[in-house]
This record gives C-alpha cells, structure tokens and sequence, in this order.
C-alpha cells in the first residue's frame, strides 16, 4: 500500500461521511440507519468510475480496501450511536443533574415508551407489521423476514435474541 | 488508478468468506451455547489465526512483507469481521427483530403489551433492562445504588462524553 492508495481512500471516506450528514440534515424523515447505508452502497459502487477517472499512479483494490474499512468502522460506529439503548442510558445519566436516575424511570422512560413505542412505529412504517382492531399482526413481508431470521437463528443455535 | 488485483489481498479476501463457516463450527462447541459474544469472538480468533497461519505459508508474491502490507491485510479482514459483527449483533442482540419474532410466534395480532410480556420467550421486556444495566455494570460504566442508577467516574462519564461527541459528529437528531 502506498501513501497515494491511503490518501485515495480515506479522501473517498471523507466524502462519504460528508454526504451522510447532509443527507441527514436534508431528510429528517428518513431513516439515518437506512440513509448511511444506502450511501455507503453508492459511493462502493462510484469508487469504480472515480478510480478509472483520478489521474493517481495507485491500485484502486488497495484504496478500495481503506475505504471500506473507515466506512465499515464508521458504521458501525453510526448504528450504536443511532439505536443503542445502553449508549442512551448512559448520556442521560450523564445530563441529570445529579449523575443518577432511578432505575425504575429508566426502564419505563426508555424501555417501554420511546425504544418499544418507536420499534412498533418502525415496523408498521417500514411495512414489516400492521395495526387491525384486534392488535398488532405481521404483514407477508415481515413474516418473510421473521422467518429467515428464525432460520438464522436455528442455524447458528441461537436460542434466544433481544 | 490500475485496476489488476492484488495478489496479497487475495487470501485475506477469500478468508473472510469462510468467516460464516468458523462461526457455524464455533457455535457447536457446548461450552459456548448460549454465549453469543463469546462465539463470535472465539470464531473471530479462530479466522486471525488461520489467516496468520496461511499468511506466513504462502508462497512469496501472495503473502505480505512489507509493514504496510500487513496493515492492508489487516484491513481487508477487518472488513469482513466488521460486516459479519453487524449481521451477527441484529441476529443475537436484535430488538426489533425479536419483536418481530415475538409476533410470528404468537400466530395472532397482539396488543402492545402482549408483545411487552412475551418478548424474547416470555422474559418481558424487564429481561431488556436487566440485560443492558447488567452489561453497563459489568464494564464498569455503571453501578446501582438502592435502586438507581449512577453514572461511575471517570469512565462512566467520559464515555457518555464520547457518546455525546459521536452524535454531534454524525449530526444525529434523535437517538436510542
């Protein structure tokens, strides 16, 4: 690896990163989670023609390779952030004036309303479950997607998740 | 930019492929059942040793030499490791989808705290809470005192410092 191929990208990391939060700014509708995402899959795919369009002496596989590191690190970095409840517990503690809250209000602050409440909105919003008379029920599509992953599970001896 | 593979990065890529199968063959070791992190981190050494162990086997031209080599290398199975982490925290650790699973194991439209009561195989989300104060307690982040919950000092609050910076920097708005 040469400083070039570094230098390619990480510049190309910096773009991306840069464009993830404008989109976020742009777009407080949508999801951040599926914003970051979906860019981190259109800048893989335009690292090609940029390669063959920068006039460097460098191997676009080996800055192809730091790019997805930063951007998989940063990922994962994002997602912890964006939907950690552990993370969320912790900065609220830190922003009560005394440094501790009853366990009691965490859990239903953070449990039971807003994690809870907002999973059951996400899965209605994103089409995985629906709302009848008679309560929550999964759509075709989330019945789908429960059973492949109940397959993973079974799989990889995955007894119980949450 | 040249677009000819790289004859070193080759085996870690091909490695990281495997990564599922030291996994599949991780998790089939009794004393780790139930132990999700513990198996992925014993897969994931399991894969670093392989690809040290092959690295150092290959013949010249396919394996690195040069310091920066070894990084790109450690770079590509990074990679891997860290798509396979995500994949394999929403399987394990996934809160939405074991909401999902709650829902088809049930076979009928639940009521919200239906759902509440037999997440996770009627563990309730109490189990939640308790997983995650567990966890925050055991590193050291956060301790209980008759009956809250205290950030601890200096690491407690200098994550949650860090945390905070993060989301400055992400330029998120809404979090958890």
């Amino acid at each position: 690896m040469t400083v070039i191929e570094f230098a390619a990208g990480s510049m190309w990391f910096m773009l991306y990163a840069f464009a993830t939060l404008i989109a976020i700014r742009l777009s407080p509708i949508r999801s951040p989670a599926v914003l970051v995402v979906i860019l981190a899959c259109l800048f893989t795919i335009a690292s090609a023609p940029a390669g063959a369009l920068a006039p460097v002496e460098a191997n676009y596989w080996r800055a192809l390779a730091v790019f997805l590191f930063l951007t998989l690190s940063h990922l994962m970095i994002f997602g912890a952030a964006y939907k950690s409840i552990s993370l969320r517990i912790l900065l609220d503690l830190f922003l009560a004036p005394s440094g501790r809250l009853p366990a009691e209000l965490v859990f239903s602050r953070y449990i039971e309303q807003e994690s809870f409440t907002a999973r059951i909105q996400v899965m209605i919003a994103q089409g995985l479950a629906s709302h009848s008379r008679h309560g929550i029920t999964l759509t075709p599509r989330g019945r789908r997607l429960a059973a492949a992953v109940g397959l993973l599970q079974r799989l990889y001896g995955i007894e119980k998740s949450g | 930019m040249e677009f000819s593979f790289p004859a070193q990065i080759a085996y870690p890529a091909v490695i990281s492929l495997t990564f599922p199968l030291s996994l599949l063959l991780v998790t089939r070791l009794g004393s780790l059942r139930s132990r999700n992190a513990a198996q992925f981190l014993a897969a994931a050494l399991l894969q670093v040793l392989v690809w040290v162990l092959g690295s150092l086997a290959l013949p010249n031209g396919y394996h690195p030499v040069r310091p920066v080599d070894w990084i790109l290398a450690v770079m590509v199975v990074s990679c891997a490791l860290l798509f396979y982490l995500e994949v394999w925290a929403l399987l394990s650790r996934g809160y939405t989808l074991s909401m999902l699973l709650t829902l088809m194991r049930a076979n009928r439209p639940l009521s919200s705290e239906e759902i509440a009561r037999q997440y996770r195989g009627g563990a309730g989300l109490d189990w939640v809470m308790r997983h995650r104060v567990g966890g925050l307690e055991a590193t050291g982040l956060v301790r209980t005192e008759g009956g809250h919950l205290a950030l601890t000092r200096p690491l407690g609050t200098l994550a949650a410092v860090a945390y905070r910076v993060a989301i400055a920097v992400l330029g998120l708005r809404r979090t958890g």
